[in-house]
């Protein structure tokens, strides 16, 4: 039912979302160049500390498990690691994965101190974990504890390996071989072999998240309100519902993103009300145009798969 | 609240190639509405999709899918494990919850009124009724709908179940629109069954303005062929329309190449003006080629039948060479033909014995070689019938060549000479068609006669 005459006045907003989907791009060459300066006083952001500090953490577990294959307490070569810790850093997929965890780590910091927002115990996450229903019970628990180990690690700027999703576990391996060529590459194999072995994907806190979202089908709104759900659960359910990656669902809750996460939040089907709530909560400096009440949430998807398309992702 | 929604788990196997081997009941239930089957390939692109890159990265996944199953959307949560042992070697799948989402009310909606365009598009007949149903005007394409056309031009305003028998409605008219809408019904004049829609205009959708109401047959009409303009024979390939708008176009395309060959607007570069030349004889041909599948379009017509008058069989010999003696002089070739005394009566159509000749002369002196005779001759044959023959002193033709000749599209092998093919069948269909043959006689090396055979002229 959108008339040319009904989206006009979103041409704003739409051009925000373009623009800032433009600069999440540019996000990841940016990181690549900046961590690749030398000498911490140029970097002193948040931000950056915490991904060099995540790559640096990632290089540690992967030099300790790929090199130590029976345990025994061998010295890791500084540099070795070193050199590991910048190749990480230079794929741009694991640092796009890298910084949305940061930017998330952040916002609930925020949300907690600002809106009380409970980082891991949010009302909804109550509610499920005194389900009587014992196998969504159990999942519940399982997900606030993985969430409860995240805000520990990201505190400690740290990224357990088992925690990433299959396809970066599996490039940082080659990553990693790719460093350790040189040593005697049957260990390597060896040691590589068992690491997949322990891998498991459904044990990380976003596979248990989105199970959990999965398994609440008819429920899933409730988590899209922010208060309720809190952002781990919200921002799983916004992916779920918008098909998006999870990394952009959680970016649209960051600065500039405001038109990512208006948009996303039409396309999951929402009502103006409960919009601006979240709005006001994560953008509240942001006035949504009155037009964007009649955006339909077809034509609001639609525009996201745009973007993205665009975006190349 | 989900936490009371049940959550159900269904474990499957397959193999490397992602074929579903073994699974639980809700996992074959999902195969089978996906179109496929146990055994066979995973029937769900996403699940597929994620078993294959458990094969390929060997790495224990969980991710959530969803699957259009034809009725509904499901959406679940799977868990994908590589298996490599001795009894198997793929993935196991162990889905763990998952749930059927009711389609959106906007989706019935968009369903809806794609419907009703489809409808729209198919239908035969279409009118305009008022907030009464009483019909407004009418515009039916079908020739089976002209009976009731005329019924309602007769009696014009009434009910539009009136004109029509509805099937299955025993009230008598009219019931509340929804009621009729998709109503099967048979019209008075036509064998065929007909759907009946109503579809709302304006208004609100309990009290509408007005209606649209569409006639949809259950077949389109079979299409009376020997009464359509357009019908053209099997054999048809260009059609008399086409040739006469093609023909314009290509005779402005010689003329103007003509015009820059011989630069008769001013002085161009040597080069130019040849490729020019080029431009007009490939227009050359192709203007031929036109012709001759028009003229072969004319003899494969079933209804063609050229006149038969008395004619001069000698005399057509002798128009034939006035017209080509040029071109033979061009080729170095000298041409006998009968003298003015000779005649041959024979019944037939000059014009169509003349295309025959010209097809035959133009042949040898396009085939013989220079400093060769061509002799033209007018008698009778064994049967009776007046002939004229066409002699050459080319290359001759072998039997298989000969029995080759007059086929359609015929070359016997001859590239870039210009010509279709066609000339040699269509002269023996005209032959045939004015009750007479064409005979080929020849042998490798010793050139080659043609000969047309007429009815005598008594």
């Amino acid at each position: 039912m959108n008339t040319p005459m009904d989206t006009d006045p979103l041409i704003a907003l739409r051009a925000e979302l373009a623009r800032g989907d433009q600069a999440l791009a540019g996000v990841a060459p940016i990181l690549v160049h900046l961590l690749s300066q030398s000498g911490q006083s140029l970097v002193s952001d948040q931000t950056l500390a915490h991904l060099r500090g995540m790559m640096d953490d990632l290089a540690n577990q992967l030099l300790t498990r790929l090199t130590q294959v029976n345990g025994q307490g061998q010295v890791i070569d500084p540099s070795l690691k070193q050199d590991l810790a910048n190749r990480l850093s230079g794929n741009t997929q694991l640092l796009s994965h890298c910084f949305a965890l940061s930017v998330e780590a952040q916002i609930c910091q925020r949300l907690e101190r600002e809106h009380h927002i409970d980082q891991v115990m949010s009302p909804l996450m109550q509610e499920l974990v005194a389900s009587n229903n014992d196998i969504l019970a159990e999942l519940a628990m399982s997900t606030m504890a993985a969430q409860g180990r995240f805000v520990q690690t990201q505190s400690r700027m740290s990224l357990p390996v088992m925690e990433l999703p299959a396809d970066l576990f599996r490039q940082v391996i080659a990553v990693s071989q790719a460093v350790l060529a040189d040593d005697a590459n049957e260990a390597f194999e060896l040691a590589s072999a068992k690491l997949k072995e322990q891998f498991d994907e459904a044990g990380s806190r976003i596979a248990l998240l989105s199970n959990l979202i999965t398994s609440l089908r008819g429920g899933v709104t409730a988590a899209l309100n922010l208060e309720h759900g809190g952002l781990a659960l919200f921002a799983s359910a916004l992916s779920n519902i918008t098909r998006q990656p999870r990394e952009l669902a959680v970016l649209g809750c960051s600065d500039r993103q405001h038109a990512r996460l208006a948009f996303g939040l039409r396309a999951a089907g929402l009502a103006a009300e409960p919009i601006e709530q979240v709005m006001a909560i994560l953008h509240p400096q942001i006035d949504l145009p009155a037009a964007f009440t009649n955006l339909s949430s077809q034509a609001a998807q639609d525009m996201l798969n745009q973007i993205s398309t665009r975006a190349g992702r | 609240m989900g936490s009371e929604e049940p959550i159900l788990a269904a474990r499957g196997l397959t193999d490397e190639q992602g074929r579903l081997l073994s699974a639980d009941a809700p996992l074959v239930d999902l195969q089978q509405r996906c179109g496929g089957t146990v055994p066979g390939m995973l029937a769900a692109p996403e699940l597929l999709e994620i078993v294959q890159q458990c094969q390929s990265m060997q790495l224990r996944l969980a991710r959530e899918f969803r699957v259009h199953d034809g009725t509904g959307l499901i959406v679940g949560f799977v868990r994908v494990s590589p298996v490599d042992n001795a009894e198997h070697t793929g993935c196991e799948l162990l889905i763990e919850s998952w749930q059927r989402e009711v389609l959106a009310a906007e989706d019935q909606r968009a369903t809806a009124e794609r419907l009703d365009e489809v409808d729209r598009s198919t239908s035969e007949l279409v009118g305009r009724l008022d907030a009464n149903q009483h019909i407004l005007s009418l515009d039916c394409r079908a020739t089976d709908l002209t009976e009731l056309a005329k019924a309602v031009r007769a009696k014009p305003g009434q009910v539009w179940s009136e004109y029509l028998e509805l099937v299955g409605v025993a009230h008598r008219q009219p019931l509340h629109w929804r009621l009729l809408d998709g109503v099967q019904c048979t019209v008075p004049g036509s064998d065929r069954e007909w759907t009946a829609r109503l579809l709302p205009l304006r208004g609100s959708a309990k009290t509408p303005d007005g209606f649209e109401l569409l006639l949809i047959a259950d077949h389109p009409l079979p299409r009376d062929r020997s009464n359509d303009p357009h019908r053209q024979s099997p054999a048809s390939l260009i059609g008399e329309a086409l040739t006469s708008s093609l023909r314009n176009p290509i005779r402005r395309v010689i003329g103007n190449a003509e015009t820059i060959r011989t630069r008769m607007a001013g002085p161009l570069r040597q080069e130019y003006s040849d490729y020019a030349g080029d431009i007009a004889t490939a227009g050359q041909h192709l203007l031929g080629l036109l012709e001759d599948l028009t003229d072969l379009e004319v003899v494969e017509a079933e209804n063609f039948k050229p006149v038969a008058e008395p004619i001069d069989l000698a005399e057509a010999a002798r128009k034939a060479v006035s017209i080509l003696g040029e071109k033979a002089r061009d080729h170095g070739i000298s041409i006998s033909v009968p003298d003015e005394r000779a005649s041959a009566p024979a019944m037939g159509e000059m014009r169509r014995v003349l295309q025959i000749l010209l097809n035959l002369l133009g042949n040898a002196i396009n085939y013989a070689p220079r400093n060769s005779a061509i002799i033209l001759s007018v008698g009778s044959d064994a049967k009776g019938r007046t002939t004229v023959s066409v002699s050459d002193e080319g290359p001759g033709l072998s039997d298989d060549q000969q029995s080759r000749v007059f086929r359609k599209f015929e070359r016997l092998g001859r590239d870039g000479d210009g010509g279709s093919g066609l000339g040699l069948y269509i002269s023996q269909r005209l032959a045939i068609a004015m009750k007479g043959e064409l005979l080929i006689d020849s042998e490798e090396g010793r050139g080659t006669r043609f000969t047309l055979a007429l009815p005598p002229c008594h």
